[in-house]
């Protein structure tokens, strides 16, 4: 009888650990190349920065670059997104669809 | 009960994969090549009839975009969180109305009213009330799964065996161990059934759900690629759908449903029905 | 208990009756005082007379009925067509014990995304519509249906078979004394369940592609914010479901309880 409560819980069981495990991979990941990523920004202000994307962003990505900070636009890959909140750009970044994300430098 | 079927089945366990499921295989199989085979046939344009390549190509396209895992997380946090409330509180109210005749008069008339509204119904008022996103969405999903929750629960709390309730009160038991210790297990089957049928409707409520009160999501993707013309994304969403109830269902529902039924129905033969 | 209270003998008042309306009677009164006693704008929460002057209006002028028919009637066709089609094609399938097992995960795949999940792929086909609609239904009343009879046939034990064939009984002998009558409890619980699919399916059809009937009544009020009509178009889906669900599988449900024995 026992083992056959055992076989019984052990699929619903491993999924849900495997699942609890893929998550936390994730995150870590996420955060590990977070930091690298945001590597070059000052994160004290509000910086304006640069995403590069290698696809042309949907109205997916604009809404999120809208959360993030101004989004000024998008061309030749690249989205300028001026007075970005530093705790939503770490958010940002750690999608795994961004490219890079470099400081904006206004051109004068 | 032995039964020619049961005995073959324990037989079958032993190869890795059975007969029954190279065939399943094979169906699949077989279903993706006769809709190439209509693709070529009917020769449509790709909005209008994707391939199974394009429906490839833009799974893909999708997941690089990080579109789709953020879909289908938001899915399945909002199906969770829906289906968690629902059960509990389905529960909560099938112990009341089954162990209280007071409470069965006076929430029983109501309950089965409400019941009558499927759940579908309720959105555009909760749209209107809370407008969109997850609240409403929770709020019309749980009540899907309320339903049948409480009415299997009550059923097995009603058919709980009385000479077990009398069995515990004669060595003295509290109300409160004889509710744990006898009627929720002699009830659990009916309740995990109950959970499975809650749990079927709910998902395809949330899908809908997604749909009209949404902005990201499964049955959001599904609709706003009609929306964009981009059919091939709409076929992602159907299977992905597919693919997500495959998963509730088979690593979830059903070892919940096997273990509670092997464990207690040997329990519930014994003390003879 | 009611002991206590001296009054003349009336066998007819039920307490039990009292107590369940009760909760009505409370929520009817909250919703009718909800503008005296709280904030609420009109329009979120219509009273119940104006719920009520609606139901008249739209009934007098006709609109109500017609929205109500053009439902039922797609209902009727679909779950009939729909049915109508999946019972025998299901028989068909599961009689050879082959094909039942390379199409039951497909059969499977299809009835868990039968219904809403078409509605998008509908509009890009036919169009916003009746039509849409339709398909929709019978779609998932056809997915449903096929899959509750490829399984119900699935159930039938082995032993049955034998027994018959031990008996002589020929290819036909055995489908229409053991397959039809073994399978028949799994489709007719196959019936309700995929009126109760269907029932949804049209209603949430109606709402996302459809040009009228009760779903889209109620939904296209929210544009208008005609709270009443949405408040109304809720009952008339509740008293409507409870009708047909008394109707049609009530009766049913007792054939299957005398003749079997059996509770669904």
């Amino acid at each position: 009888m026992i083992p056959s409560i055992h076989s019984a819980w052990r699929t619903p069981l491993m999924t849900l650990i495997g699942l609890v495990v893929v998550l936390a991979l994730v995150a870590v990941l996420g955060r590990v190349t977070s930091a690298r990523t945001l590597a070059g920004i000052d994160l004290t202000g509000r910086p304006d920065v640069v995403i590069s994307l290698s696809f042309t962003p949907e109205r997916f990505h604009l809404e999120k670059f809208q959360d993030v900070g101004r989004y000024q636009g998008w061309s030749e890959g690249q989205a300028v997104i001026l007075s970005s909140d530093p705790e939503e750009l770490r958010g940002l970044a750690r999608s795994y669809w961004i490219g890079a994300i470099e400081p904006h430098e206004v051109a004068q | 009960m032995t039964n020619a079927t049961n005995d073959l089945s324990k037989m079958r366990r032993r190869p890795m994969i059975s007969t029954a499921q190279w065939r399943g295989v094979l169906g699949v199989a077989s279903v993706l090549f006769a809709w190439q085979v209509s693709v070529w046939v009917i020769d449509l344009p790709a909005y209008f009839y994707p391939a199974p390549r394009d429906v490839f190509a833009a799974f893909i396209d999708l997941t690089q975009k990080g579109i789709l895992p953020e879909y289908v997380a938001d899915s399945a946090v909002r199906y969770s969180v829906s289906v968690a409330t629902g059960l509990g509180l389905g529960l909560a109210f099938g112990l009341l109305i089954g162990l209280s005749r007071f409470w069965s008069r006076l929430l029983g008339p109501i309950i089965n009213f409400f019941y009558a509204i499927v759940e579908v119904a309720w959105i555009p008022l909760l749209v209107i009330w809370i407008g969109y996103g997850f609240n409403t969405i929770v709020i019309a999903i749980a009540y899907v799964v309320f339903f049948p929750v409480l009415y299997n629960t009550l059923t097995g709390v009603q058919t709980v065996q009385h000479v077990l309730i009398n069995a515990m009160q004669t060595l003295g038991a509290t109300r409160w161990q004889v509710l744990v210790t006898v009627i929720i297990p002699s009830a659990l089957p009916n309740i995990i059934t109950g959970f499975r049928v809650g749990a079927g409707f709910a998902f395809r409520g949330l899908i809908f759900a997604e749909m009209i009160a949404a902005g990201s999501g499964i049955g959001f993707l599904i609709f706003d690629g009609a929306t964009t013309r981009q059919t091939d994304r709409v076929v992602v969403g159907m299977i992905m759908m597919g693919v997500m109830w495959l998963l509730i269902d088979r690593l979830l529902l059903r070892p919940v449903e096997q273990a509670t039924i092997v464990r207690w129905g040997l329990v519930r033969n014994q003390g003879g029905n | 208990m009611n002991n206590a209270i001296q009054m003349p003998p009336k066998p007819r008042i039920n307490p039990a009756l009292v107590t369940g309306l009760l909760p009505f009677i409370v929520v009817l009164a909250a919703w009718a005082m909800a503008p005296l006693i709280s904030d609420i704008p009109a329009y979120k929460l219509p009273s119940p007379a104006k719920v009520w002057g609606t139901f008249q209006d739209m009934l007098l002028n006709g609109s109500l009925l017609s929205e109500v028919w053009a439902s039922l009637q797609r209902l009727a066709t679909g779950y009939i067509l729909g049915n109508l089609i999946a019972i025998p094609v299901g028989l068909a399938i599961a009689l050879n014990r082959a094909v039942a097992e390379t199409l039951t995960p497909v059969l499977s795949f299809f009835q868990s995304i039968a219904g809403i999940a078409w509605v998008p792929l509908a509009i890009i086909w036919f169009g916003v519509g009746g039509g849409s609609v339709l398909f929709v239904i019978v779609n998932t009343i056809f997915f449903s249906s096929i899959y509750s009879t490829v399984i119900g046939v699935q159930s039938i034990p082995l032993v049955l078979y034998r027994a018959a064939q031990s008996h002589g009984a020929s290819r036909w002998d055995v489908i229409t004394t053991v397959v039809v009558p073994g399978a028949l409890v799994q489709i007719l619980v196959g019936l309700r369940t995929s009126m109760a699919y269907g029932w949804r399916a049209l209603v949430a059809a109606e709402m996302i592609a459809g040009t009228n009937g009760i779903g889209y009544m109620t939904l296209e009020a929210v544009q208008w914010y005609q709270t009443e009509i949405v408040v109304l178009g809720m009952i008339l889906i509740g008293v409507l479901w409870l009708t047909l669900d008394r109707l049609l599988f009530v009766p049913i449900e007792r054939v299957t309880v005398r003749r079997w024995g059996l509770v669904s």
